[in-house]
């Protein structure tokens, strides 16, 4: 139950950071409209595009590690005998968690401060600055309980790359 | 410390991260970590690499991504490439080799409607191949022209690696998308003129079989419907930053307007090509997005290390020609394509090479254009060209990688052959980037 509720949330975040995407389309659309019509285009559309950057890509962040769709290069992992490639992962694993659970803490830490201060990000529009930063905390702690997933559920993080994965 | 230890540290502990399977954003975060604490300082210097991180990606220039991603997917999933290629199967009649033909000029067109070589790809090995293995198609013959024409989507406009690489070197990105229309065509011409050579080498390699005939009247109606609309999209596209009416940015949102319209038109716009295309958009456009954020204080760490600066100094005492430094850096993109993805070697390789490509005096659009033509030819070079893998998912049971990539061999040749052409002129390059507004 708590499972499933849990994968919902996570599934809600990535539905929100593609519909940020959608809503950066449609306010540039918005935007060089109203400017050929000779109108004054809105200020603040550059910035919510810039943002909405961001923010689309630290809420896709935790549904993007469980859909193994952070590129790694699988190659020397899919060679390795089952024993060994099995120590290998968990140890990638575990660097991943390490790495996901302190940038949560010092982006925690920075939004703090800067709301603290209560410094402005000046762009196309001011933006108090903690803006830029109070997405990372959350994102990043999800981000550590889906790598955290794979070290002691049954699943692995490396597919067969002949599978068609998303790129450029 | 000196810069050869902190340079070897730096790039080697990434590289050796990424071969042991950590994904590459967390491989660059990892390094960057270790770096900033103890080149900039501990706490200081971490939360100077969350400030960098966050920054690295509230960038307008990078919001062409997502809407050239969002435009190419949303061109796949409603069915309208399907439709560009029925109209091209249509026109090539009883040509022999007809169907690596039209794989060239569907994936051309799709190219100039797609930012992603691997969407490319994909789709032109799941549409294609099932046919030509059908039709008798030698598995060279099947495989290659697809190989090739995959990776076109990276130099012709509207290319998200473009944009990407405008916005991480400081390159103009609308004159780095238009500087690669010609070469982009070329490019795809020699891949006909290829196909053309290998057919009359071997001609049972694409076996003729029979066609319905088809009336010039059918023709010139199939084409009207199917592929003149399309070509408003491009317009939309290319025309609006070449005429400098738009910035990149904005051409990208009414190119994406443009396939909706069109879907719209077509009936084609469903709830669930909607939803499919959106996934796909999202999945890369963080993908990619997480690696900008994770290098992103890697290039200060070489800089701050004096790794690049003693780069640059050790390739000037070398008293080497600016073209010998040229080849050498499209040999490392060679070399580090062969393991490794496209945006991870940009992010690798460009905090030295555009210094260096500066302090040579060469022509940023011109040096970004070869070295995206570098990065294709990357994708399809063994062991672990990413295309190559995407391509082993869409041939025939039993093909072997080796298979695929001899397949692929003559296509890496024509690029290289282009690259020759793009540094003897480059013209090529900067020619339509000349006539911008």
């Amino acid at each position: 139950m708590l499972s499933r509720i849990y994968s919902q949330a996570l599934q809600s975040l990535a539905a929100l950071a593609a519909a940020l995407l959608i809503g950066v389309f449609v306010a540039i659309i918005y935007d060089v409209t109203i400017r050929t019509l000779g109108f004054q285009p809105p200020s603040w559309t550059t910035t919510m595009s810039e943002y909405a950057m961001l923010y689309a890509t630290m809420l896709a962040a935790p549904w993007l590690v469980r859909r193994r769709g952070h590129v790694a290069v699988e190659s020397l992992v899919l060679f390795l005998q089952a024993g060994a490639r099995c120590w290998l992962e968990r140890l990638v694993y575990m660097l991943c968690i390490a790495v996901a659970l302190l940038l949560c803490f010092y982006s925690g830490e920075l939004a703090l401060q800067v709301y603290a201060r209560g410094e402005l990000d000046i762009r196309s529009v001011e933006a108090p600055r903690w803006l830029l930063f109070a997405v990372m905390p959350p994102s990043f702690f999800l981000v550590a309980v889906e790598f955290g997933r794979f070290l002691v559920g049954p699943e692995s993080y490396f597919v067969d790359r002949t599978q068609p994965k998303e790129g450029l | 410390m000196g810069w050869e230890t902190a340079a070897a540290l730096l790039l080697g502990s990434v590289v050796g991260l990424m071969l042991v399977g950590m994904p590459v954003a967390f491989a660059f975060l990892t390094v960057n970590i270790v770096g900033v604490v103890l080149l900039m300082g501990g706490e200081a210097g971490l939360l100077q690499l969350i400030a960098n991180a966050s920054e690295s990606v509230t960038k307008f220039t990078l919001v062409p991504v997502p809407l050239f991603l969002m435009m190419g997917e949303l061109f796949f999933h409603t069915g309208l490439a399907r439709r560009v290629f029925d109209a091209f199967d249509c026109c090539f009649g009883r040509v022999p080799g007809r169907l690596s033909y039209v794989t060239v000029a569907g994936g051309t067109a799709f190219a100039t409607l797609s930012g992603s070589s691997m969407a490319n790809t994909a789709m032109l090995g799941s549409l294609m191949v099932p046919e030509m293995i059908e039709r008798g198609y030698k598995k060279h013959m099947a495989i290659g022209p697809i190989l090739g024409t995959g990776g076109l989507a990276m130099i012709i406009p509207p290319s998200t690696l473009a944009v990407l690489l405008g916005t991480l070197a400081r390159i103009d990105i609308g004159a780095l998308l238009i500087a690669g229309i010609l070469p982009g065509l070329l490019l795809a011409a020699c891949y006909a003129g290829l196909i053309y050579t290998q057919i009359r080498l071997d001609p049972l390699a694409a076996p003729q079989y029979a066609t319905e005939r088809v009336s010039l009247g059918q023709i010139v109606r199939t084409v009207s419907i199917n592929v003149l609309p399309m070509s408003l999209v491009v317009f939309l596209v290319i025309g609006l930053i070449l005429g400098g009416v738009v910035t990149p940015t904005e051409a990208a949102a009414f190119g994406v307007l443009g396939v909706v319209i069109l879907a719209m038109a077509f009936r084609c716009l469903t709830w669930s090509s909607i939803t499919k295309s959106m996934t796909s958009t999202l999945s890369v456009t963080g993908m990619v997005f997480m690696i900008i954020i994770g290098s992103s204080t890697f290039s200060q760490l070489l800089a701050f290390s004096g790794a690049t600066s003693g780069i640059l100094s050790m390739v000037s005492g070398y008293d080497a020609t600016p073209l010998i430094v040229l080849l050498s850096m499209l040999v490392v993109l060679l070399f580090l394509g062969a393991f490794m993805d496209q945006v991870s070697m940009m992010l690798l390789t460009l905090p030295v090479f555009i210094p260096l490509a500066q302090s040579l005096g060469f022509d940023l659009v011109w040096f970004g254009l070869l070295m995206l033509l570098g990065l294709e030819v990357s994708l399809i070079t063994p062991p672990f060209g990413l295309l190559l893998f995407v391509m082993m998912g869409a041939a025939p049971k039993g093909t072997t990688l080796p298979e695929v990539a001899l397949a692929g061999f003559p296509y890496v040749i024509c690029t290289l052959l282009v690259i020759g052409i793009v540094v003897a002129f480059p013209g090529l390059a900067l020619y339509l980037p000349g006539l911008m507004g």
